[in-house]
């Protein structure tokens, strides 16, 4: 069966280059440099996770995105980002009982 | 009588205060999700699956069914007052409602949206409850060459029905229908594409795909256009249609959920094409036509009555035949797997509880949904004063941790990344990657009938066009794929391609 997809795609994909009578348009990349950045930032978090464990991976994670990326108050940054990282953690590891990273320190 | 019967078993289900708390709660995220641009049902969908874990599997089910209709009632807030559709199936209500809110009129349309939802809601429930026993009755008979041919047919549809290139559909079905074979062959035992990743043994989960295609790529394409928005509050008071309003919205409120209802049933994007249907449906047949686009109420209520209609008619074939017919349904059908549920013509004779309670809690949701958005929607659109580089975040670690919890995994958060950015160069290049999501869901489904039917016959690939149902779904798929090519090639001779 894969070996059929796979035809089946290369099929598809020469048709398209074939039907595409118009020239294509330049791909708009403007927003580039915010894509790389919060790819960036989700593979270092997805790096941390299960090593710095939930609560201070995402801590930071907010963190960075709120005051560094986005220039936002450091004090309202910290207080969110602090205040999701406990009250998600809370919300879903202890009452729900779903399993989140713990540090080797315990937190 | 013994659907009266199953009826009374489900509100004795749906109306149990903790299935009422989880019915409030999904309708309460899905109405958030539905007005926040960038996350759609999908994607809330997603992320409140690992809320579902410690639940039984028919709150689970009531609670995610509560936040994919509860997106279609908050999509239409945003578009009335803004003119920005909060998910995409209320992009038509849009051109109306927010000429509407122009005219002052803005409680009017909120109102009138939400009276055709709740009527096209509590209409298509039935509609639903009716319908889905007969065809598992139906569906019961069907072998692995009918399912095999049934959900070829059904992506198909789902790639002509979608807006946009047929060709690109198919190229994203393909996609997913790839990405779905990663992992253990169900029939021989061997890893394929694994890399020597031990989780891809279990396949790549449509969780993350999802998340990261309709989520994380979202974020990506809209992080920039970040800002607090400017925001009408409507009150209560206002929120009275005319008589003239309501005796104008009558008709097309009736049409909005027949159109939406027939089109949720047929695989595709189907809350959306329905909305367009619709619309396009009203402005055809008034008398004034150039009333549209300037604030006609028809426009408003044939729309958002068509996409709340549609909801219930994709869970027909969900339920009823174990198939999902869009991205929605297919996420719903994993949460059900999670949970150990099959669901197929046997889920009504084997677990009652779920089917009926889940179609008792969509009644009992369509008034809920009533309530919570008339008096609120002065709460809720005060949300959407929160700056966007704050949602933002906050979206994206929801990502982060919607995903782990699904296996407690980084290598899924890894794959949802990179969907993620596959998403957003897909959607650069103008696929719609609704098709990829199903063809990952439906790949193990597909194969295993294709191989269990090449079993029955001893590798005779005849046994699909020996078998009466099977065979008519394939000579419509056939019929489909020649009267595309015999049209385009039409169109091609007499210039009519598009330039």
């Amino acid at each position: 069966m894969p070996r059929l997809l796979a035809v089946l795609l290369i099929a598809a994909a020469l048709l398209l280059m074939v039907q595409k009578s118009r020239p294509a348009r330049p791909m708009d990349l403007s927003d580039a440099r915010i894509t790389a950045v919060i790819v960036l930032l989700l593979g270092a978090a997805t790096f941390a996770l299960e090593r710095a464990g939930y609560r201070a991976t995402v801590f930071v994670f907010l963190l960075v995105v709120l005051a560094a990326v986005e220039r936002r108050p450091p004090w309202l940054s910290i207080l969110l980002s602090g205040g999701f990282a406990l009250g998600s953690f809370y919300l879903i590891n202890t009452v729900l009982r779903v399993p989140l990273p713990v540090s080797r320190w315990g937190w | 009588m013994e659907i009266l019967n199953n009826l009374a078993l489900g509100f004795s289900i749906a109306l149990t205060p903790q299935v009422l708390a989880y019915a409030f709660i999904g309708c309460l995220f899905g109405t958030l999700v539905g007005m926040l641009p960038g996350v759609g049902p999908l994607t809330g969908i997603s992320l409140l699956l690992p809320v579902t874990y410690g639940l039984n599997p028919t709150i689970a089910i009531v609670m995610l069914a509560g936040v994919y209709y509860g997106a279609m009632y908050g999509g239409s807030t945003t578009s009335i007052l803004m003119r920005i559709p909060g998910e995409a199936a209320s992009v038509m209500t849009c051109i109306d409602g927010y000429a509407m809110t122009q005219k002052g009129r803005a409680g009017p349309a909120l109102a009138i949206a939400a009276i055709g939802s709740f009527i096209a809601g509590t209409v298509s429930v039935v509609g639903l409850m009716l319908l889905a026993p007969p065809i598992a009755a139906v569906a019961l008979k069907f072998g692995p060459p009918e399912y095999a041919a049934l959900l070829t047919l059904g992506l198909l549809v789902l790639a002509y029905l979608s807006s946009g290139s047929t060709l690109k559909m198919l190229l994203m079905a393909l996609v997913g229908l790839l990405v779905g074979l990663v992992g253990i062959d169900q029939m021989s035992g061997f890893a394929r594409f694994t890399w020597n990743v031990p989780e891809l043994a279990d396949g790549v989960g449509v969780v993350p795909v999802a998340v990261g295609l309709f989520g994380i790529s979202e974020i990506m394409l809209s992080a920039r256009s970040a800002g607090a928005l400017k925001v009408q509050k409507p009150r209560l008071a206002d929120l009275v249609p005319s008589r003239e309003e309501m005796r104008a919205s009558a008709a097309p409120i009736l049409r909005g959920t027949l159109i939406g209802f027939l089109i949720g049933v047929v695989p595709g994007s189907a809350h959306i094409i329905s909305s367009f249907v619709s619309y396009a449906l009203e402005k055809k047949i008034s008398k004034h036509p150039e009333r549209f686009g300037h604030g006609a109420v028809e426009g408003v209520a044939g729309p958002e009555s068509a996409n709340n209609s549609a909801t219930s008619g994709a869970f027909i074939p969900l339920l009823a035949l174990g198939i999902p017919s869009g991205a929605v349904p297919a996420v719903m059908l994993a949460a059900l797997m999670i949970h150990g549920i099959s669901p197929g013509p046997q889920l009504m004779q084997s677990r009652p509880d779920i089917f009926w309670g889940f179609i008792a809690s969509m009644y009992v949701g369509n008034v809920v949904l009533l309530i919570l958005n008339l008096p609120m929607v002065g709460v809720f659109v005060s949300l959407l004063r929160i700056p966007y580089a704050y949602l933002y975040a906050f979206i994206l670690a929801l990502c982060l941790l919607g995903v782990y919890s699904t296996n407690q995994s980084t290598v899924d958060v890894w794959i949802a990344i990179g969907f993620g950015v596959l998403g957003y160069f897909l959607r650069k290049l103008e696929f719609d990657t609704a098709p990829l999501v199903l063809g990952v869901i439906l790949a193990p489904m597909l194969e295993l009938a294709i191989r269990q039917s090449l079993a029955m016959s001893g590798g005779d690939w005849s046994i699909f066009a020996k078998r009466p149902i099977a065979g008519t779904m394939l000579a419509l798929v056939a019929a489909l794929v020649i009267y595309n090519l015999l049209s385009r090639g039409w169109r091609t001779r007499v210039g009519l391609e598009e330039k």
